[in-house]
């Protein structure tokens, strides 16, 4: 198992370089003058040629790339041009919004999709069976942006339940900084106004941002759990008198959840990419919003960077997801 | 009946997190009287004076940083004085000395003085970033003459450096002692001005979150002084979808709100409690042509395109009515404005006959017309254009492109687009920088912003003389000139100046529009709430 883990790590390395390369690559082909853009409408030649030399777009591709490696290596990303100041100054601010947001919305999606999947399939056809169905279509069917401006509009405006976005109210002191994560900081250092009014704005948009995985959560827990159901063991721990409730969720869940745990380690992927149209709207400010600027900015550095990060984020995930396989079937062994 | 127990925990989390904000409670600070709540659709990206250049600047710049002059006036501009009491240019135009205003303090507590003013413009120069041009190809050198007397040497006798210094993007006054307090390397405090302040303004920077929010607080010493109204706070926050600026502005939760979309301005001026006023803005959306390529190298070929566009049509049925039509090569309402003797229209029989003369009888040629990604109102004015042009026989190719590959494409003549929608807005409002900056011959790109490759020995001459000449009645003949040839020469199409909205909440009060900073920008010492 340590080896499999050691070696999966290692493979990382491998993954990480070619995204860098392919992002890098492909963002350098693009024609476009980032120097141009970064300098201003009315700035100089000059100004512009200076900055160039500064991020050293006047050097040759591959030795650019040579020199973002080696700063990698060291912890450098890089400066940025859009907001003129190291990358990971900019990364320290807006990934643990993004952080902060995608959990809520795992742990929403977890809490509320595997229960919703259960109990479909255990009283399957009910009129439980046939809300998740709505409920579920709608998530997978309706675009999030969408969603997102109707939840806006029914929770903040109408009914007054919900603040209308950023992390905190008007010109709130944010909680002093340990992990970025206003909920925890807050809860951590005992601020308890600022927990409430963190975890008042978290809500709409990690519901809003939940509710597509949560609706493929929901089916394909219920599919797994009716033809887990199914099964001859089944048959045999009713048959040996154990409790509905025991054989559902000793018997027939851990083996259900399987396919369902596979999907979370993917939906970490969906959750990211919907973080940014959620963050637009509700003026969260995270990685996705940063990150589309950097791209209408040709702000490469920054570009690669966050690719780098959502690719580890994404490859650590599934390694974790491939590790609780573990957990949940013991026969399954790894070499 | 297990299902049931199943079904009441699920129900159970259901209502636990759709409720919890309600036993929260939800914000409503705007209720506040003295706390103003600004939302802007774009983020300031540094607080430092002498790096920013950028819209989002101003509801930042003006509060807390001085200038030596100001431009006020909501549809003319009139330069007054602000930290200079009085000036006098010398003869020859070559130097300017101002007496400062005493007893001025900055935020830190110490005096403004002559030392200050040249400290910060030997910052802006050494940074040399942001809108230095401006300053750094005019200013040889400063002089304290005494402790309140400063003397700007020029390097040439410039008419529009005083109107220049009105600018909001670097031409304001840091306290020495606090950047010095925080230079690191000699680095002139860049990196600490990019968070913090340093300014002598009526309102502080309590705190600033990058890419969420900035606050201010009111600065009871402030030179200027206070009525007896007055806003003790204000919060300036950035939220980037415009429909979620309108539901704050309808609920209330938010005072003010700019950068909205039409739409949702439209729908803000039915609702009771908002305002929306409107005003003539000095932005104007032009169509540039790239004049050395066949056959827009042709005089005639372009007046004949100048006489295609629908210019009222662009006012009505693109902007709603929310623009003026341009009536000259430069924005209504600036300094040195001036209307030529004649105006382009949509008549598309001088159009054709113009094409006969140029040799292209029937038109029979493509032009490409590139507009920017995002920009909406680009692409609505391509496509009317495109319907016009096809009725003298010239097919209009419609591209989209990203900015940042516009800015390499217009480098040079060769890759540059045929046509392209652009935008341009004065650093300062004198129409004579713009004048030099797009139509001088020495000005193309990639250093300068002559897009359409303009040349004209004429104008040239003109403009070259115009930018030294001392006498008010000399130089405006100059310009006048200039603007006369240009207009008639015809390198762009000059669209319309759009008009810009704010939506406010009714009980705000003692709002000013500036024409000069657009509506980008406040003077929040004159406003309160009821």
């Amino acid at each position: 198992m340590k080896t499999f883990i050691l070696r999966r790590l290692a493979l990382l390395v491998f993954v990480l370089l070619g995204v860098s390369l392919l992002t890098f690559f492909i963002s350098h082909v693009v024609p476009a003058d980032p120097a141009r853009l970064a300098a201003g409408a009315h700035a100089t030649g000059k100004q512009v040629e200076a900055l160039r030399q500064k991020m050293g777009f006047d050097r040759p591709l591959p030795e650019q790339y040579w020199r973002y490696l080696t700063g990698l290596v060291r912890g450098d990303l890089g400066y940025s041009l859009a907001s003129r100041r190291p990358v990971v100054e900019d990364l320290k601010d807006y990934f643990p919004a993004t952080v902060e947001l995608t959990v809520a919305a795992m742990v929403i999606c977890l809490i509320v999709g595997i229960p919703l999947g259960v109990v479909s399939a255990v009283r399957k056809n009910s009129w439980v069976d046939h809300l998740g169905r709505v409920v579920c279509i709608g998530g997978v069917a309706l675009p999030i942006f969408w969603l997102a401006l109707l939840f806006q509009l029914i929770f903040y405006r109408w009914l007054g339940l919900v603040p209308a976005g950023g992390r905190l109210d008007p010109g709130m002191v944010h909680p002093q900084t340990i992990t970025g994560l206003y909920v925890l900081d807050s809860l951590v250092t005992g601020n308890w106004s600022v927990l409430q009014n963190s975890l008042a704005h978290l809500v709409m948009p990690a519901i809003t941002l939940a509710f597509a995985s949560l609706a493929w959560v929901a089916r394909v827990t219920r599919t797994s759990m009716l033809e887990t159901l199914g099964q001859d063991y089944i048959r045999t721990a009713r048959g040996k008198g154990h409790s509905e409730r025991g054989v559902v969720f000793q018997h027939a869940l851990r083996n259900a959840l399987i396919p369902t745990v596979t999907l979370v380690g993917l939906q970490t992927g969906a959750l990211l990419a919907g973080a940014f149209l959620v963050e637009i709207i509700f003026s969260w400010p995270g990685i996705g919003y940063y990150t589309v600027n950097a791209i209408m900015a040709m702000d490469f550095n920054a570009i690669i960077s966050t690719t780098l990060l959502v690719a580890v984020v994404y490859t650590v995930t599934n390694l974790v997801v491939d590790v609780a396989y573990v957990a949940l079937d013991p026969r399954i062994k790894y070499q | 009946m297990k299902g049931k127990t199943l079904l009441s925990i699920l129900l159970a989390v259901v209502l636990l997190v759709t409720a919890l904000p309600a036993t929260l409670g939800s914000a409503s600070a705007a209720a506040d009287a003295t706390t103003l709540i600004v939302l802007v659709s774009w983020p300031i990206t540094t607080l430092d004076p002498a790096v920013n250049y950028e819209t989002a600047g101003g509801p930042f710049l003006g509060a807390v940083y001085d200038p030596l002059v100001k431009a006020v006036g909501t549809s003319k501009v009139e330069i007054v004085p602000w930290l200079a009491e009085s000036w006098t240019k010398s003869d020859d135009g070559m130097a300017y000395t101002f007496k400062l205003r005493p007893g001025v303090k900055f935020h830190d507590g110490t005096p403004l003085n002559a030392e200050a003013v040249k400290f910060s413009f030997d910052r802006m120069f050494a940074m040399n970033a942001g809108a230095v041009a401006n300053f750094n190809t005019v200013i040889d050198n400063i002089e304290v003459v005494d402790d309140l007397t400063v003397r700007f040497n020029l390097k040439f006798a410039f008419s529009s450096f005083l109107v220049s210094l009105t600018s909001l993007w670097g031409p304001t006054v840091v306290s020495p002692t606090t950047v010095k307090a925080h230079e690191v390397e000699g680095d002139w405090a860049a990196a600490w001005m990019a968070e913090n302040e340093a300014g002598s303004g009526p309102y502080k920077l309590e705190s600033y979150t990058r890419n969420q929010e900035f606050v201010l607080v009111r600065n009871p010493d402030y030179w200027g002084g206070w009525g007896d109204k007055y806003l003790e706070r204000i919060v300036v926050r950035f939220v980037s979808e415009s429909t979620t600026q309108r539901l704050m502005i309808e609920k209330g939760d938010a005072d003010i709100a700019i950068g909205m979309s039409t739409e949702d301005l439209d729908a803000l001026m039915e609702v009771a409690g908002v305002q929306v006023p409107e005003y003539n803005a000095q932005t104007i959306y032009e169509i540039r042509i790239n004049t050395t390529r066949e056959p827009l190298n042709n005089v005639k070929v372009r007046q004949a395109l100048s006489y295609t566009f629908d210019y009222d049509q662009a006012v009505q049925g693109v902007r709603s009515g929310h623009a003026i039509r341009m009536t000259s090569v430069m924005a209504e309402g600036l300094g040195g404005y001036y209307k030529p003797s004649f105006l382009y229209t949509k008549d598309l029989d001088k159009a054709r006959q113009l094409l006969a003369e140029a040799g292209y009888p029937d038109g029979g040629f493509t032009l490409q017309f590139v507009w920017i990604q995002g920009d909406e109102t680009g692409r609505r004015l391509g496509e009317m254009w495109q319907a016009d042009l096809k009725q003298v026989g010239i097919d209009l190719n419609i591209v989209e492109m990203p900015l940042a590959t516009w800015w390499e494409a217009q480098a040079s003549p060769d890759t540059a687009p045929d046509t392209m929608m652009g935008q341009w807005t004065q650093d300062y409002p004198d129409a004579t920088m713009q004048l030099w900056a797009m139509y001088y011959s020495g000005n193309f790109p990639p250093a300068g912003s002559n897009y359409y490759f303009y040349k004209n020995e004429a104008v040239d001459k003109a403009l070259e003389q115009a930018r030294v000449e001392q006498d008010d009645a000399k130089r405006d003949a100059l310009y006048q000139q200039a603007v006369e040839q240009i207009y008639s020469d015809a390198p762009e199409i000059w669209v319309f100046q759009p008009t810009e909205r704010v939506a406010m909440r009714d009980n705000v009060k003692g709002y000013e529009y500036n024409f000069a900073y657009s509506y980008w920008y406040f003077d929040y010492s004159k406003m309160y709430k009821e």
